[in-house]
């Protein structure tokens, strides 16, 4: 059976790394499509804030659609063979090469009441905002790790929020160290967001009230703070999205798909860029995805360029170290603490069970919608279950869009 | 200073909004909010069993019957003007007709 190349790069992922690539293919000669399942393009970093462009995005969008990339937006990827095969909601995609970027997503610990309504992950209630959450005059917590709790609390304030307590799990040696290797110009501006509401050894312990969050319990040091909120932001770092890489077969090291210097996986004719081989940020994942751009058009990197994606790695690196959760983030659940949010799975049921495959067969855990997205990354962060396979398709889809994507998509206008 | 242009500019955009309908209270919100930013914003709605976490599509926590289509993620759709949201949890995948 011949099938035939529509394209000769499919690039799954419109964030920073996806777009890098899919431009630097196509301004190389190569047919290429972009598929991105937000409604519009730019990822969890560049996301549109009310319709509004991110200005680091401007230029980059501009460059895509002058080389005629295709692009299909709002678009989930159902089912995928390699090297380039996918179903996708939007119709069937063929191409002789994959560049995955499907980024990453934040990971969660859960803590007695981490299910109520105003508990929300510091990437979404930054997301929320950014779409039309009105946060003006609210009182916020934010708690958790990573330079992301800063930047969330500098554009809520931004936003009118009153944000009354930074707490960063990581010590404040830790955090000093890490601090060094970036320039005067970041210290500085890591001083002005942090201010006096900054802690460092702090960490959430319990969020108080009935169905909507209405304060929080805080650890720092050896005592305990409470506040009263009506939101409560936790962020406990970021872990790549591997649903897709596994199912096209790609080796995974640690929690990250493994790459080489031309960001080839283990799978052949597929690459992969940015969050999803290690946390390391947007001007990495950029660096990633123009060398992939370069390698999926059979060309070399320039050697400034690999250079700069190596020192953006050694970055990810030290972002790793420095936010490396304390154990006892992983003590917090109580038993009866829901662990899967999808199909109400507390702590007690699940933490008997010696790997996820069988906890999820015997409680629902990992079952529910998001299957497993969240559970999973939690468990495995817990209990040091793995992840499992994966199986189609990749995220809960209606039959009739089945139905409706078994053949090619049309042909071109 | 710039950060006061582009908060002024915010409150320009949010001028403009469209009504929606949320467990039969209707209210208004900028146009270009997400329907989950609508409802979690709100004062006056106190929906249960509702939990959005991530924002972005991946914890299914804001799902919601919307137009009649069980199951949307709120977080990933805009509102649009005579929107008709439902908040409680449908047993079993679906569309109504």
């Amino acid at each position: 059976m011949t099938i035939t190349n529509r394209y000769d790069v499919a690039v799954i992922g419109g964030g920073p790394a996806g777009i890098a690539a899919a431009v630097t293919a196509a301004e190389n000669r190569c047919k290429v499509v972009l598929v991105d399942e937000s409604p519009r393009l730019g990822g969890q970093i560049w996301r549109e804030r009310l319709g509004t462009v991110h200005s680091a995005a401007r230029p980059w969008l501009q460059r895509l659609h002058q080389a005629g990339v295709k692009i299909f937006s709002g678009t989930s990827v159902l089912h995928a063979k390699p090297p380039g095969e996918f179903l996708t909601s939007s119709g069937r995609v063929v191409a002789k090469k994959t560049i995955l970027a499907c980024g990453a997503r934040e990971q969660f610990l859960p803590f007695p009441g981490w299910t109520k309504i105003g508990v929300l992950s510091v990437g979404g209630i930054q997301a929320l905002v950014h779409s039309g959450l009105d946060v003006k005059n609210r009182r916020v917590v934010i708690a958790g790790t990573g330079p992301l709790l800063l930047q969330v609390a500098w554009q809520l304030r931004q936003h009118g929020a009153l944000v009354l307590r930074i707490a960063e799990q990581t010590s404040l040696t830790k955090l000093r160290q890490f601090s060094a290797h970036l320039g005067f110009r970041k210290i500085m501006q890591a001083i002005t967001l942090a201010n006096y509401r900054f802690r460092t050894s702090a960490w959430p312990l319990e969020a108080l009230g009935g169905d909507r969050v209405e304060g929080v319990n805080l650890q720092q040091g050896q005592q305990t703070e409470s506040f009263s909120c009506d939101f409560l932001a936790v962020g406990f770092g970021l872990t790549p999205n591997l649903e897709l890489p596994l199912a096209l077969g790609c080796q995974v090291l640690g929690n990250a798909v493994r790459v080489d210097d031309h960001q080839n996986t283990t799978s052949e004719g597929v690459l992969a860029v940015g969050e999803v081989c290690g946390i390391k940020g947007a001007w990495g994942a950029l660096a990633d995805g123009a060398c992939a751009g370069y390698a999926a058009a059979d060309l070399s990197p320039p050697p400034k360029l690999i250079q700069k994606r190596d020192r953006e790695r050694r970055f990810g690196f030290r972002l790793a170290e420095a936010f490396e959760l304390r154990p006892e983030l992983r003590t917090l659940a109580q038993p009866c603490t829901p662990i899967c949010r999808c199909e109400n799975v507390a702590f007690q049921s699940v933490a008997p069970f010696s790997d996820w495959n069988s906890a999820k067969l015997k409680t629902r855990c990992g079952m529910g919608l998001c299957q497993g997205r969240i559970c999973g990354d939690t468990t495995r962060s817990l209990f040091g279950w793995g992840p499992s396979g994966v199986r189609p398709p990749l995220a809960p889809t209606p039959i009739h869009t089945l139905l409706s994507t078994t053949t090619l998509e049309g042909p071109e206008s | 200073m710039k950060d006061h242009v582009r908060g002024s500019k915010t409150r320009r955009e949010m001028e403009s909004k469209v009504e929606l309908t949320v467990d039969g209270i209707r209210f208004r919100v900028p146009e270009r909010s997400s329907v989950a930013a609508a409802i979690l914003g709100s004062r006056v709605l106190h929906p249960t069993g509702w939990t959005p976490l991530c924002g972005i599509g991946v914890c299914w926590g804001c799902r919601a019957t919307i137009n009649g289509q069980t199951n949307s993620r709120s977080c990933l759709v805009t509102v649009t003007s005579g929107m008709r949201v439902q908040t409680e949890l449908v047993a079993g995948p679906g569309e109504e007709p």
